[in-house]
């Protein structure tokens, strides 16, 4: 694809913008309300009108553009970091504070030294137990 | 006969009923009532017959995710303390509870032991690994992600060598390998507890945070007790090294079981995966009974679910747990607030301008690595001359081999003899009255003096088994005492036993005359009687002597 106007660096003040063609890039993405349900659940987010959709699908399209790119043989590069030895750490030493007490103190709901958790996001880990023989005899 | 097996009729044509019904519902608990009335299939013990014509047997296949609570003062990413029973919340720094503004800062403890724990299992290390966000919602873990090591964790590609006494008699030591996967630094989670009556769940953070090793194995295992054992070498492995100690009650060890059967040569079932395995006991059960479970699901026609399910400990059977809609998306992304790890093989690589005592060199791990149990049996076994599966049974059992050795330190006994008394007579009894080796009224000096006295030839050693039974009784008396109270003492007057002898030998002239006319068995008879009379205070090889020649 052609990409006008070399020079891509922004400066305020300056107007730089590139295009690249619908026929280089992939299909346009359409989110389904399946979809929209499974990530509002994953994420917690609240997005399912149609200016959300809207702005999800707009976003994934410009993500698309990188499609163009030749990344061949190429690591993507997740820290500026990555090949020197920045990683801090620390020895295993003890910090005594009131850190824990100053956090209860914060907490809006407490039970005997325990947070307790909203409703909406108790996903309980409880099994649901099969019926028991007796109960199914009752059928 | 008739009666029973038109019984059994019924009762399996009702089975058949509720197996229908269940498989609509999807409910499962008949499984236990089919187990009661097949034999079990899963134990690796039994060897299918194989015919030509039908189809091989059904094995099952078991991969194992083990989280192995590192042994640390402080947490993971953060300085709060690392303790099992501690006030809720007590024990729960600012970046635990996830605050906004708090950055995690590893603690080189955990790296260290990480990259121990994997140089034990043989694995490579990594000289770099990455952390990565793993996210998900649940109320124990306030970030709403997970930090761990999916791209590239700490170590790959090991291998643990495990054994179990198997064989009819369950004497016979087999040992087998299983691949490990990799091993990976990740944080744990809160612990939640769930008020159902006043439907609220309460949060403990006390536990957020501490650092994990998750040790995955292939799928390289059969059944329930391969499983078993080698969760136990693996313990056993940790608690040498000091980096896990390895208490499953204490949450410290946590097993999650990948099963799924197939028959050998077709591709891979469809696996289910079984947590809240709380115990080294349950790790078996669990298995096997999901093994079972899933082999009589495809016998009757139906199909396995990719599911979680928990095993419930007071029915023995694995439940459903309540339902993830579809496949959990993880949304995995590098963590941001940590660069790489690096890790350096020897001081010679460190590089430049970084001290070498603030990062970790993978030589000086290995030369303080300690005696592993493998090692162990192996030195035992040449030392001492014992038998494997002695050696496995000292190792395996927590302080026996430091007992043993104990024991053996203060006696002239053999070892072969000693080992007999420590396996058969002192673990024997404290299994039998359900006592740990710290429990036992006989201590490694007690049980050394009496084996020194059975050495001396003042007892025999049915005596001294009689002896060992007073010493569990009144662990307080000595055993000098005990022989004397119990008089006990063999006797050594030649002309007492003569006479015994003799008397013996006149009231009974038929069997006299059956072992004149060749039949040496009835000797025998003869010497149990000298021995009752004289309450087992001869020595059997010298009556035996005395009654040969008395009877030739």
């Amino acid at each position: 694809g052609q990409i006008q106007n070399q020079s891509c660096c922004y400066s305020p003040g300056s107007k730089v913008s590139w295009k690249i063609e619908n026929s280089v890039l992939p299909q346009r993405t359409k989110i389904s309300p399946d979809l929209v349900d499974k990530l509002e659940s994953l994420a917690l987010v609240d997005f399912g009108n149609q200016e959300g959709v809207n702005c999800l699908e707009e976003a994934i399209r410009f993500a698309d553009q990188l499609h163009v790119v030749n990344t061949d043989g190429v690591e993507p590069m997740d820290s500026v970091l990555e090949n020197s030895a920045a990683l801090r750490w620390r020895d295993d030493n003890l910090k005594l504070d009131d850190c824990a007490w100053e956090l209860l103190q914060l907490a809006t709901d407490t039970v005997e030294e325990y947070f307790v958790s909203t409703q909406g996001q108790s996903l309980a880990a409880q099994s649901e137990l099969p019926l028991t023989l007796k109960q199914v005899s009752q059928f | 006969m008739a009666a029973s097996s038109s019984g059994n009729r019924i009762l399996l044509h009702k089975l058949n009923e509720l197996i229908t019904f269940k498989r609509i519902c999807n409910i499962t608990q008949h499984d236990i009532f089919i187990r009661r009335i097949r034999t079990s299939r899963s134990k690796c013990q039994l060897q299918p017959k194989m015919h030509t014509k039908s189809p091989p047997q059904m094995v099952g296949v078991v991969g194992l995710e083990i989280h192995a609570q590192i042994h640390a003062a402080s947490k993971l990413f953060s300085s709060s303390g690392v303790r099992f029973s501690a006030p809720p919340n007590s024990l729960v720094a600012c970046f635990d509870a996830s605050l906004p503004g708090t950055l995690p800062v590893l603690n080189r403890r955990c790296v260290e032991a990480s990259v121990m724990t994997g140089l034990a299992l043989n694995c490579t290390i990594n000289r770099k690994s990455l952390f990565d966000r793993k996210h998900y919602f649940y109320a124990d873990m306030p970030a709403g992600y997970q930090i761990t090591q999916q791209r590239l964790p700490i170590a790959v590609n090991g291998s643990l060598t495990y054994s179990y006494l198997g064989g009819r008699k369950r004497n016979q030591v087999v040992t087998k390998n299983v691949r490990i996967k990799q091993i990976q630094l990740e944080q744990d989670s809160g612990k939640s507890l769930h008020d159902d009556h006043r439907n609220q769940t309460l949060i403990d953070l006390n536990r957020a945070g501490v650092g994990l090793m998750e040790v995955v194995m292939e799928a390289d295992m059969e059944c329930g007790e391969e499983a078993a054992a080698a969760v136990r070498e693996l313990q056993l492995i940790l608690q040498t090294l000091g980096t896990c100690y390895g208490n499953m009650a204490e949450g410290q060890l946590r097993v999650d079981a990948n099963v799924s059967v197939h028959r050998p040569g077709e591709p891979l079932g469809v696996r289910t995966e079984v947590k809240n395995i709380n115990s080294a006991r349950y790790v078996a059960k669990a298995i096997d009974y999901e093994i079972q479970r899933q082999m009589e699901v495809l016998d009757t026609g139906g199909t396995i679910l990719n599911e979680t399910r928990a095993f419930d400990s007071k029915s023995g059977a694995t439940v459903p747990m309540r339902d993830k809609e579809g496949l959990q998306d993880y949304r995995f992304m590098p963590e941001p607030n940590l660069p790489p790890l690096f890790v350096y093989e020897s001081v010679a690589s460190v590089p430049a301008g970084v001290d070498p005592t603030q990062v970790v060199v993978i030589d000086r791990l290995k030369a303080i690595l300690p005696e592993l149990p493998g090692v162990k049996r192996a030195q035992l076994v040449e030392e001492y001359g014992l038998l494997p599966e002695h050696s496995f049974t000292l190792v395996n059992e927590v302080g026996l081999m430091d007992y043993f050795e104990r024991v053996i330190q203060k006696t002239k006994a053999e070892p072969r003899k000693v080992i007999g008394w420590v396996i058969k007579e002192l673990l024997g009894n404290l299994n039998q009255n359900g006592l740990r080796l710290t429990q036992s009224p006989i201590s490694s000096e007690a049980l050394a003096e009496l084996l020194n006295i059975l050495e001396s030839g003042h007892i025999s050693t049915s005596a001294a088994k009689v002896v060992f039974q007073e010493m569990w009784k009144l662990p307080e008396k000595s055993v000098k005492q005990l022989v004397a109270e119990l008089d006990l003492e063999l006797i050594s007057d030649q002309e007492q036993i003569l006479q015994i002898c003799r008397r013996v030998v006149d009231a009974h002239p038929e069997e006299v005359r059956v072992i004149r006319a060749g039949n040496k068995k009835v000797l025998n008879k003869l010497m149990g009687i000298v021995q009752k009379e004289t309450k087992g205070r001869t020595d059997p090889l010298q009556v035996r002597r005395i009654l040969e020649e008395m009877t030739s």
